[in-house]
């Protein structure tokens, strides 16, 4: 087999790669730190019950009801009792509890005489998960609490009891989330943020990997390895990264789906192969970025805000179809936006492939888009300077 | 006493030749300057919208009914859905789902109407994409409006007079009512932007500080000499004429993050700003000595941006605000306590968001206070450690 410097161009890369254990540490450690953290902070799906209060100003036997009901709700837990409203609010304001009901006094009182008491429960929407549970359970609870009003007057009235239900709810609407019925946020943020986890310490590496050869001006003698060819020294270098990282990726992925059980709906392969190609059309975004910045600290500081950008133009918790299209747009460069409809085409519902062709074609636009752009990278490579 | 008046005039010397080092390097320009402005501006466009509205849904009908229909026209009417059409049957509309047209799918028995004509409660179905929360709860939260709404308008053959005798103004007997409290609106970027504000502030100090740090020593291994202008006295004093000089500039660039951007962009602002200000001040502080000690970890001037970026992301996690501190397992809760962005985040946002007064957060305000004392005295001592080794 002719010698076209390939195979010194990767021992380059072992070389470098082991030199400093910033580098490991970067490539595997970090991923898989946050991969753990994600994962085992969310383990429970549902930061639940939230702790709430109760400003109970009636002390009736209605409040009391509305009381155990709120006891029996999943999503809260009544955490104190407050004589007021400024006190339940102070303790908002101080952390202790997310979200509190006040039960006016004279509740009862008026709900006999049919005047209409309302009951009204605060939440504490800086903090948005939570307060989305705590709507929840005292919208549940008192709804329920006035079913149980109703359904006695009604039946002190002579209405049959099987009939009240369906007066007082005549459609009820069953609700399906399609492959996350628990509306579980670890199988939601997983599937994101650990892939995006990964996304941005390759757009990281691969820009500090490669340019670091420019700043050192070691650049020359790494193209000389590579026989002169631009396209096997960024082969030779970028390929033991990719082996790496995919690594890293499957671990992950097996953490989610195997540990874990996330919903699979697809032959693993598939999601294997997107995460391939996530690996790949990541480092081929950093390389574009390279070749037209072939300058260590630009092309760190572009890589750096477009991946931490990555988490929230991805559109994994606040949809695109919401951004200003100006913003929105963006999403549409970087690949892990790919790769996240990918997983929730076919891991989430399992349709058919067909449906997430254009995605995949999408992510095999990168590399070859980055191959265009060698030739920039050669010339900074010949004539190395360092900008600090 | 004159050694004293000695002591603080190498501390201004210290502080001023810091400013030389700072704005001479444009990478450490870009960190303290550029980032701590242009981020918050991109993150608070990106989350501006605030709220998801008008989630398209299919829906199909198998009753084709009068009541059928005046059912989906209330769905349609709330602001959280948009009915987007009809399909003939189940497989045209699963085909919507996966062209992602809908996100939603409404599914009509065909006894609707005669459920409702008898009295009972008619059962429909919808099924929802999962992919994004946010649009789940908008379905969610439009069905449960109009379920809520139908239970006192929808008239049902059997006991109209029974409800109207009950409830005259056809209200029900014991209304409830939701408020949004520390968020007005319940929006996306009211409650994200606050914790990112402080994270921003936190990470562009530490990635500056690590630069500025890993450039001295570069010099050091290259020439084999510190820089020829370099004030030379104690670390002490080194240290906090270095730290007054990053505060003095992050004074300002909190004013603009805490205070600006919260003000253009329509974001709460519930609390006394000068409290805010006193609330910062150990938060910059314990940052600053905690990016002194991260400074150690750099060999070379960009190792700022391995070591640094991505760290902003576990702590973003570590902070509480996305996931609660409650439920945040133990382990995590006290490696978040090492960080001053968690405290700084659970402070600042029930001042700015819930209108806490300093002294309902001293916890935090102490906690990083604390955090600012550790940070010096660890990184005071790792240079005279290193040295001995």
């Amino acid at each position: 087999m002719r010698n076209i410097g390939f195979i010194a161009s990767v021992k380059r890369s072992l070389r470098q790669i082991v030199s400093r254990p910033i580098y490991l540490f970067t490539m595997v450690a970090l991923p898989l730190i946050g991969g753990a953290l994600i994962l085992t902070m969310m383990e429970e799906g549902l930061p639940q019950p939230v702790p709430v209060g109760l400003v109970d100003m009636d002390h009736s036997e209605l409040s009391r009801k509305v009381s155990r009901t709120l006891d029996m709700m999943p999503t809260i837990t009544i955490e104190n009792y407050f004589d007021s409203f400024d006190d339940a609010n102070r303790a908002v304001k101080s952390g202790e509890i997310l979200g509190f009901i006040v039960i006016e006094d004279g509740l009862e009182e008026k709900a006999v005489a049919m005047r209409q008491p309302e009951i009204v429960y605060y939440s504490n929407f800086a903090f948005y998960v939570p307060a989305s549970l705590v709507l929840k359970g005292f919208k549940t609870s008192s709804t329920l609490a006035q079913g149980g009003l109703v359904k006695e007057v009604l039946v002190s009235m002579g209405m049959p009891e099987e009939k009240v239900a369906s007066t007082l709810i005549p459609v009820k609407t069953q609700m399906h989330g399609l492959g996350n019925p628990w509306m579980n946020y670890a199988i939601y943020l997983g599937n994101s943020f650990l892939p995006c986890m990964l996304a941005l310490v390759i757009l990281l590496i691969t820009s500090y990997t490669i340019t670091v050869e420019i700043k050192h001006g070691t650049s020359v003698q790494w193209l000389a390895d590579a026989k002169g060819s631009m396209f096997i020294a960024i082969l030779g270098k970028l390929l033991p990264q990719t082996l790496i990282f995919f690594t890293v990726g499957i671990v992950m992925q097996a953490a989610m789906y195997l540990y874990y059980g996330f919903p699979l709906n697809c032959n693993p392969l598939i999601m294997a192969l997107a995460m391939l190609l996530l690996v790949v059309a990541t480092q081929s975004l950093a390389l574009i970025f390279v070749c037209a910045v072939p300058n260590l600290r630009l092309a760190l500081s572009v890589c750096a805000l477009l991946g931490m950008l990555s988490f929230s133009i991805g559109g994994f918790s606040f949809p695109v179809s919401a951004m200003y299209p100006a913003i929105g747009i963006f999403s549409y460069i970087i690949p892990i936006r790919y790769y996240f409809l990918i997983y929730v085409d076919q891991a989430l519902n399992g349709i058919p492939l067909y449906y997430s062709r254009l995605y995949f074609a999408a992510l095999l636009v990168f590399p070859l888009l980055s191959c265009v752009m060698l030739k920039r990278l050669r010339k900074a490579c010949e004539k190395p300077v360092y900008v600090p | 006493m004159l050694k004293i008046r000695d002591w603080f005039i190498d501390i201004y010397r210290v502080w001023r030749h810091e400013f030389h080092n700072v704005f001479r390097d444009p990478g450490v320009m870009i960190f303290f300057l550029f980032l701590p402005v242009m981020y918050p501006i991109i993150y608070t466009l990106i989350y501006n919208p605030e709220l998801v509205r008008e989630v398209p849904v299919v829906v199909v009908d198998f009753d084709r009914s009068p009541e059928s229909r005046e059912y989906v026209r209330s769905l349609d009417a709330s602001e959280y859905v948009k009915i987007i059409g009809y399909a003939s049957d189940k497989i045209e509309a699963r085909r919507a789902l996966w062209e992602k047209e809908c996100y939603g799918v409404l599914e009509i028995p065909s006894d609707f109407a005669k459920d409702l004509n008898r009295g009972e409660s008619a059962q429909v179905d919808m099924y929802a994409d999962m992919s994004l929360l946010v649009q789940y709860k908008g379905l969610l939260t439009a069905i449960s409006d109009v379920t809520a709404a139908m239970g006192g308008h929808l008239k049902t053959s059997n006991a109209p007079d029974l409800m109207g005798a009950m409830m005259p103004d056809k209200g029900s007997p014991m209304p409830n009512k939701g408020v949004a409290i520390g968020n007005p609106t319940a929006g996306f970027a009211s409650f994200i932007i606050p914790g990112i504000l402080i994270l921003v502030l936190q990470q562009s100090l530490i990635l500056g500080i690590v630069m500025l740090g890993a450039g001295r020593r570069e010099r050091l291994r290259a020439t084999g000499l510190p820089e020829p202008t370099a004030i030379h006295t104690g670390t002490a004093r080194t240290m906090i004429g270095q730290a007054l000089c990053y505060f003095t500039i992050y004074s300002i660039m909190s004013v603009f993050d805490l205070y600006f951007i919260p003000h253009f962009f329509n974001l709460p602002q519930a609390g006394n700003y000068v409290e805010v200000n006193i609330f910062v001040i150990p938060f910059l502080l314990s940052t600053i000595f905690f990016g002194m000690i991260v400074q150690h970890l750099a060999r070379e001037r960009e190792d700022a941006f391995l070591l640094v970026v991505f760290f902003s992301v576990i702590f973003l996690f570590l902070a509480g605000f996305t996931w609660p501190l409650y439920a945040v397992p133990g382990f995590w809760r006290v490696m978040g306590w090492l960080v001053p962005s968690t405290w700084a985040v659970q402070g600042f946002i029930h001042i700015s968001s819930n209108g806490a007064s300093l002294a309902e957060v001293s916890g935090c305000y102490h906690a990083l206070w604390i955090l600012t004392i550790a940070y010096f005295l660890i990184a005071y001592t790792i240079p005279r450690l290193k040295k001995r080794t």
